[in-house]
């Protein structure tokens, strides 16, 4: 065994009493500050979550051996989670995906074939579908975890070419609600602030997030907050569960899932009725807002339409461990708190009414002025490491446009158009499908072809059983680009084996609107390719096919660049020069050679590259932080609100009610089920579950029970327990855990296995205005199957 | 007593100084055996007992908690254990697990630490493994 | 519990007499010896007096010469700890609804 510290104690005395006679004792514990070795270290970003940890990849004789922070990163200062840690491990690993495989049919197995047929087969597919259907039967949907280099150049081709909007994203299923958040409350998407407020806060809301697990490298700097200044830091954590994250809290909220509106509001009632709100800030900046025509009223109306949140009101509303003193206490540290930051995530956003929660978070940092000074902001943690940077930024869902531009604004299709060369009017006026109604749509016969690219809906969708039998029909042509067999590349009939990070080059935007770029630092095995080149042959081939020049048009700004840097890099300064000139997302400064010479990377907006190598605009609309709060300045207030939604450059405070999930629990189904990652696992397993620490960590998705439940249904630790919803049933291992509130059953959701896939019985309800999916909230029973079961952990393999 | 706890301090406290600045400098002197530099011989593997593929399937903690109770406390309320950096990020998994773990290991998150160590000793001498504490 | 590093200093010949008698008394541990009559050992005691006891009758060995203190370490916690009676104090002031109990 190792030392013990008294051991430790007995040698520090030996040990210096040798030293002092000159004796040197042996030392039993071998160590060598060996550096794992390594030929050279590439810089770059991780893979994995939304934080963007910066750090480099130890390669020897053309292989990736190693990983390491680095210490300068204002993201991560050097530090990295496990996954950040190990993740090159799969990038040689025996099953990744190394040539390109088709069938006609899917009940044939994969055969493998070129490149040229691959794409050719590609291209043939789409047109035939263009030709028999029409535009709208194609689609794309990518992913957060695409470069967005990637997702730009494929909604470039799909709409200016293909000419559909259909072109959407996972990170629907995971940020829409918090964009609908930001557009709807600031005016303009993503946070004002950025990481660097951590250091400077004194009340921290975390609510809805398990960011301990989900964004562990950020939570460090949280919890390292807390326990260097202790009693002057208050953490409120907000969560129907008791998480790791709830180890830090001062005080925890438990409510009953879907009742954070109503303890949302009833903090804003305690905040103007002891008139802790800031009311020159209210002045300068905000208006008050209801209802679906944004009807401005004033602050009189908006207290009327919180008396029915008052905090003993909303205490009953809410039950769990809430009390009115509690709603008080985190009402009044949060107003009166020197800065107050609120972060959260996916018990946020992914619900029903996932747009008005986000509001009702923005609302207490309007009413009570916490945002644009240091320590003071409401920021929104993104999941993925570019649903920011790609999708958001660069065009990624079906409603917008790159640079933050929207589809149903015509100048600003226009303004498109010309920026890529393309007559007016090839991009249609209204939006795709979004992410649900695209695989209805695949369900529907309405979608005949479509292209999904580094991402796994036949797993993470909600409610996933119809949609995956949607694309497992022959009559819809599916493209599957990625680097493993996954659930999706089941139901595909072109496989194309994808190069990983650092075996391509490209630039990840992360949750604090920090663009980082990751040079190519080692091959692709086999004949894996980057997507941007796989992009720019499918682009020429349907050219062909079509006999349609302007598809060429659209990638010819990219002929004969070398896919490994020269072509991301021209796509890269077309998105920034081109797209992003003089929107609220200005990236010119931000070009391939500033973002390599930078130990982390640029926040936008950095017109300029002066200004980009500063590190970019740390608080955006204060003047003095933020180029363009002086550029669009319209009087001489020191903050600027010019977000592209409100014309009226103010902040809107929302008027909302408290609704409830979609689905509650009833006397069928009278419990709550929620699901969740956990810090070993990344989404769907498919590369975290090939690395042996990881997988051994959690081999298998369990169900979190709450002792008080699991005494009541008879479950002891490990026990099966069925978990049945309206929507199907799966089979897990129970933990019994004081995590979880009494009546709530916690999922966590990575598992690949059948029986355990959770997303299988989750609701698939969407928000009206985001259109993202309530995968937090839904109704079940659940029961005792069995006792404990060796069960095995699950990969999918190919042709199984 | 207090005369020779005085005392023991007295002398202790210059000795302590002495045996501090030596101990950092390593000295070696004929006939004795060499000491704790950084040239030593590398980190120690672990003697895991055997485990089935099946057994292997589990988080360290579950066993960890009821067969090294202290290590887990210790963990468990210091700074990795509140931020969740888990066994095998030191220890690695059973093909090449460390009882000892390299400092190399440490280096990953702790780079800048580790490179501008002033003393020749593995990081956990001073910050107690596990608790780590002490800086 | 005081833990102590302590420099024996005997003759050259005597070393391994007074060693033997050293591995008899309780709470000593022989870390080291070298060819200039040097002992190196760590004292364990329960009490700062019991410590003082065996120091004095260490002294009162007939071939020892001097017995100097090095270091010298007191935490009452330490064993209380190893033994799990106390746990290390958690740095977190925690609500006592919340039992954060995870593997």
């Amino acid at each position: 065994m190792s030392l013990t510290r008294r051991d430790f104690i007995k040698r520090s005395a030996a040990m210096t009493a040798a030293s002092y006679v000159g004796i040197n004792l042996p030392f039993t514990h071998q160590n060598a500050a060996q550096a794992a070795d390594a030929d050279t270290w590439v810089r770059g970003t991780c893979r994995l979550c939304g934080v963007g940890c910066r750090l480099e990849m130890g390669v020897r004789n053309g292989r990736p051996v190693a990983l390491r922070g680095v210490p300068k990163a204002r993201t991560n200062y050097g530090y990295l989670c496990m996954k950040g840690m190990l993740f090159y491990k799969i990038m040689q690993h025996p099953e990744r995906l190394k040539v390109p495989l088709y069938r006609a049919r899917k009940d044939q197995p994969f055969r493998e074939i070129s490149w040229d047929e691959a794409l050719d087969i590609a291209a043939k597919e789409f047109a035939d579908a263009v030709r028999k259907y029409g535009n709208d039967s194609t689609a794309y949907y990518g992913s957060g975890q695409c470069l967005t280099e990637e997702t730009y150049l494929f909604q470039k081709v799909m709409r200016g070419g293909l000419k559909t909007n259909n072109v959407e994203g996972n990170p629907r299923l995971c940020m829409a609600s918090a964009v609908g958040g930001y557009l709807t409350s600031f005016g303009a998407d993503e946070p004002i602030g950025g990481y660097a407020n951590v250091e400077r806060s004194y009340c921290m809301f975390i609510i809805g997030s398990n960011m301990a697990e989900a964004h562990p490298v950020f939570f460090r700097r949280v919890m390292r907050q807390k326990l260097d200044n202790p009693d002057k830091v208050k953490i409120i954590n907000a969560d129907p569960r008791i998480s790791p994250t709830s180890r830090i809290a001062d005080m925890h909220m438990q409510f009953r899932p879907g009742t954070d509106l109503a303890l949302m509001n009833a903090m804003a009632y305690v905040i103007i009725d002891e008139e802790l709100y800031d009311q020159k800030f209210i002045d300068d900046y905000a208006v008050f807002r209801v209802g679906k025509d944004a009807k401005q009223v004033d602050l009189a109306s908006f207290k009327a339409d919180l008396e029915e949140y008052s905090p003993e009101k909303a205490a009953k509303i809410c039950g769990g461990n809430i009390t009115a003193d509690d709603i008080r206490t985190a009402a009044r540290w949060f107003a009166t708190s020197q800065g107050t930051l609120s972060m959260w995530c996916m018990g946020i956003n992914q619900r029903k009414q996932g747009v008005w929660a986000n509001n009702l978070i923005h609302n207490l940092h309007i009413l009570t002025g916490q945002l644009c000074k240091p320590g003071a902001d409401s920021l929104s943690l993104t999941g993925q490491p570019n649903a920011c940077g790609g999708v958001r930024e660069g065009g990624g869902l079906c409603h917008i446009l790159p640079g933050h531009r929207v589809v149903a604004n015509e100048k600003q299709r226009n303004q498109v158009e010309d920026a890529w060369g393309i007559p007016h009017g090839r991009i249609p006026p209204k939006p795709g499908y979004h992410t649900m109604a695209m695989f209805e749509a695949v369900n529907e016969k309405k979608i005949r072809a479509i292209w999904i690219n580094c991402t796994s809906p036949a797993q993470s969708l909600p409610n996933v059983t119809p949609y995956r039998k949607g694309m497992q029909s022959d009559d819809v042509f599916i493209v599957c680009s990625d680097i493993f067999p996954t659930k999706t590349t089941e139901c595909a009939n072109l496989i194309l084996p994808t190069a990983f990070h650092f075996e391509k080059t490209g630039v990840y935007g992360c949750t604090e609107r920090r663009s980082q770029i990751t040079p190519k630092a080692v091959d692709a095995p086999g004949e894996a390719m980057p997507e941007v080149w796989m992009v720019r042959e499918w682009a020429l081939r349907l050219a062909k096919e079509l006999n349609d020049p302007v598809i060429k048009q659209c990638v010819a700004p990219f002929m004969d660049k070398e896919p490994d840097y020269e072509l991301p890099k021209a796509i890269w300064d077309e998105y920034t020069q081109k797209l992003t000139k003089g929107r609220d997302n200005d990236l010119r400064g931000a070009t391939y050679e500033v973002l390599e010479s930078m130990d982390d990377g640029v926040q936008w907006p950095a017109p300029t590259k002066e200004f980009a190598l500063t590190g970019g605009t740390v608080m955006k609309f204060v003047r003095g932080s933020d180029p363009m709060a002086e550029t669009e300045a319209k009087d001489d207030k020191p903050y600027q609100f010019y977000g592209p939604a409100h014309p009226d450059r103010k902040l809107w405070i929302w008027s909302r009610p408290y609704v409830g999930a979609g689905e509650e629990p009833d006397a069928d189904y009278p419990l709550y089920l929620s699901t969740g990652r956990i810090i070993d696992h990344w989404h769907t397993t498919s590369m975290t579950g090939r690395i042996p620490e990881l997988m051994r960590a959690n081999p298998y998705s369990y169900v979190e029970i709450n002792p008080k439940d699991a005494a009541r249904m008879g479950v002891r630790p490990n026990d099966m327990v069925e978990i049945e919803t309206r929507r199907g049933k799966v089979e897990m291992p129970a933990k019994v855990v004081e995590g979880p509130m009494e009546g709530m059953l916690f999922a966590y959701w990575h598992d690949m296995d059948e029986d355990r896939m959770i997303n299988k019985v989750v609701n698939d309800a969407y928000d009206p205005g985001s259109k993202e999916p309530e995968f937090k909230i839904c109704a079940c029973r659940a029961r005792r199957i069995s006792g404990p079961k060796a069960l095995k952990p699950y990969i999918t393999r190919l042709n199984e | 007593m207090k005369k020779i706890c005085a005392a023991i301090l007295a002398v202790g406290a210059v000795v302590l100084l002495v045996a501090c600045s030596s101990a950092v400098t390593g000295g070696k002197k004929d006939g004795a055996q060499s000491g704790p530099t950084s040239e030593s011989a590398g980190p120690i593997l672990a003697q895991h007992p055997p485990m089935s593929a099946q057994e292997k399937l589990r988080p360290c903690v579950e066993c960890h908690k009821e067969v090294t109770p202290e290590i887990y406390t210790q963990w468990y309320n210091s700074r990795h254990g509140i931020d969740i950096v888990k066994c095998y990020q030191c220890h690695g998994t059973y093909e090449q697990m460390y009882k000892v773990p390299p400092v190399s290991q440490c280096a990953i998150c702790h780079a800048g630490e580790t490179m501008n160590n002033p003393s020749a000793q593995p990081c956990w001498d001073c910050h107690l493994e596990h608790t780590f504490k002490g800086h | 519990m005081p833990i102590g590093g302590f420099i024996i200093n005997t003759l050259a010949q005597d070393c391994d007499v007074v060693v033997t008698a050293l591995e008899q008394m309780a709470g000593v541990e022989i870390h080291a010896t070298d060819s200039n009559g040097n002992i190196i050992a760590v004292i364990e005691a329960q009490t700062s007096d019991s410590m003082e006891e065996s120091v004095k009758e260490i002294e009162g060995l007939e071939q020892v010469l001097s017995v100097g203190a090095a270091y010298l370490h007191i935490e009452d916690e330490v064993d209380k700890i190893e033994r799990g009676e106390l746990l290390p104090s958690n740095p977190l002031k925690k609500n006592k609804k919340n039992k954060v109990e995870w593997a």
